[in-house]
């Protein structure tokens, strides 16, 4: 790998990591209290 | 590449390779149905196609998990080279698992209307402005897409008419798909599905990921750094320190790394970036004469920076000298690629 990919790679790691887990953890944080139990959705 | 030898040595192994991912694929669908349906709590029913969605669902989230690790992994340890080779037929299967899954989605919940199914998916729900119940197939559908584009790219027919450069581009994507399928899961499946187990399945794929892209990116930054008190030459250390057939891989002052390889009593430094897909040559071997890429097997002859005919590929070569301690020097810029220039001899008595 080139230096500039090395630290692309690095970057882009850098930044992904905190932003995918502050997503799952809010998803998770704001989810319907009373969520349907999957399965009984409908077919639409 | 290499020559016929180096295809041949590995062509039982290709085979076995598709074998390997039908195999994984059909345990992961057949264990994945079971405990779906064993450990459903009790008034759940789950229709055999729904079922199907989500477990071919969760397949493909767990191969781009595994594809994702695998490059990684083979930096840290070269018992993962092997795995690295075929990855793009683990890509494939990734994107035929992640189509059926659509499949079925669209046939479940949007086929038989007045509109098409497509058309149905996209404008079914718009609530892009909020978290709970945004739209997240969107985002799968936007992951499948470029899955597609890289499983139709994916052959080297392509990296070579492309350019490494931009093929390289394209397939950097697969980290904005990974990122789109997070996205897709925690603000779809996880809505609706508290049961740990799937919350759980989510964190570790993504510190799996993550956690390996770091640790690897911080290895790697690991190159011996060229001394600077050698105003032309860069001193790389002693010559007898490197391993027979293999190399030590040096950052000059500026410029990308050079690899100095010990064979047959004789030090040469070529490039460290391979032409295929920018393979670290450095860390790959002496093989038949040629270094060999770890990544792929393309094969350059160290003495000019060529492949064996009939390949043409070429990288750039360096000059070297060995000095009265016997350590590697090297003239840090880069000749021609292709070039030919005289090794150092191990064995000679430098005056
Ligand atoms: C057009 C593309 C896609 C559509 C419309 C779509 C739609 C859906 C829907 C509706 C669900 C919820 C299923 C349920 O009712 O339980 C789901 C779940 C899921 N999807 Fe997709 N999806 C798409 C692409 C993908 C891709 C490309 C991947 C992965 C590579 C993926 C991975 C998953 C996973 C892991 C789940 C959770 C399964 C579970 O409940 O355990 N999807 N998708
Ligand atoms: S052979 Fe593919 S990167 Fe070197």
């Amino acid at each position: 790998m080139k230096n500039h990919q090395r630290r692309a790679h690095l970057l882009i790691w850098l930044a992904m990591t905190p932003a995918l887990a502050g997503l799952v953890w809010l998803a998770v944080l704001t989810r319907p209290a009373a969520a349907p139990l999957a399965g009984f959705v409908e077919p639409r | 590449m290499g020559h016929g030898y180096q295809a041949i040595k590995w062509y039982p192994f290709k085979r076995g390779y598709d074998g390997w991912i039908a195999a994984f694929v059909a345990v992961f669908i057949a264990v994945f149905l079971v405990g779906l349906y064993a450990f459903a709590p009790p008034g759940q029913f789950y229709s055999p196609v729904q079922a199907l969605m989500r477990a071919t669902g969760s397949c493909a989230f767990a191969c781009l998990t595994i594809v994702l690790c695998i490059g990684p992994l083979a930096r840290l340890h070269s018992v993962f080279l092997p795995i690295l080779f075929n990855r793009r037929h683990l890509g494939v299967a990734t994107f035929l698992i992640a189509l059926t899954h659509a499949g079925l989605v669209l046939f479940w919940y949007h086929y038989g209307g007045v509109v098409s199914p497509a058309l149905s998916l996209l404008t079914s729900n718009t609530a892009y402005d909020r978290l709970a119940g945004f739209p997240f197939e969107t985002l799968g559908a936007l992951a499948l897409i470029w899955l597609f584009v890289m499983a139709a790219t994916s052959h080297d027919f392509w990296n070579s008419n492309l350019g490494p450069g931009l093929w390289k581009a394209l397939h950097m994507g697969v980290y904005g798909v990974y990122a789109l399928i997070i996205g897709h899961v925690a603000l779809g499946a996880l809505q609706r599905e508290t049961a740990p187990a799937f919350l759980a399945m989510v964190l570790s794929s993504l510190g799996l990921v993550s956690g390996l892209h770091l640790l690897t990116a911080l290895v790697s930054r690991r190159a011996q750094q060229a001394s600077a008190d050698e105003i032309d030459w860069i001193d790389a250390g002693p010559a007898l320190d490197i391993p027979e057939n293999r190399a030590r891989i040096i950052q000059p002052i500026s410029g990308e790394r050079i690899a100095v390889f010990r064979y047959a009593g004789k030090i040469s430094a070529i490039s460290n970036v391979c032409r295929h897909q920018g393979g670290p040559l450095g860390e790959g071997r002496v093989i038949d004469g040629c270094v060999t890429c770890p990544w792929h097997g393309f094969q350059y002859r160290p003495e000019d920076g060529q492949s064996p005919p009939p390949f043409t590929e070429k990288v750039a070569t360096y000059r070297v000298r060995l000095d009265a301690r016997r350590h590697v020097l090297i003239d840090p810029t880069p000749l021609p690629p292709g070039t030919a220039t005289a090794p150092a001899l191990i064995q000679e008595i430098p005056a």
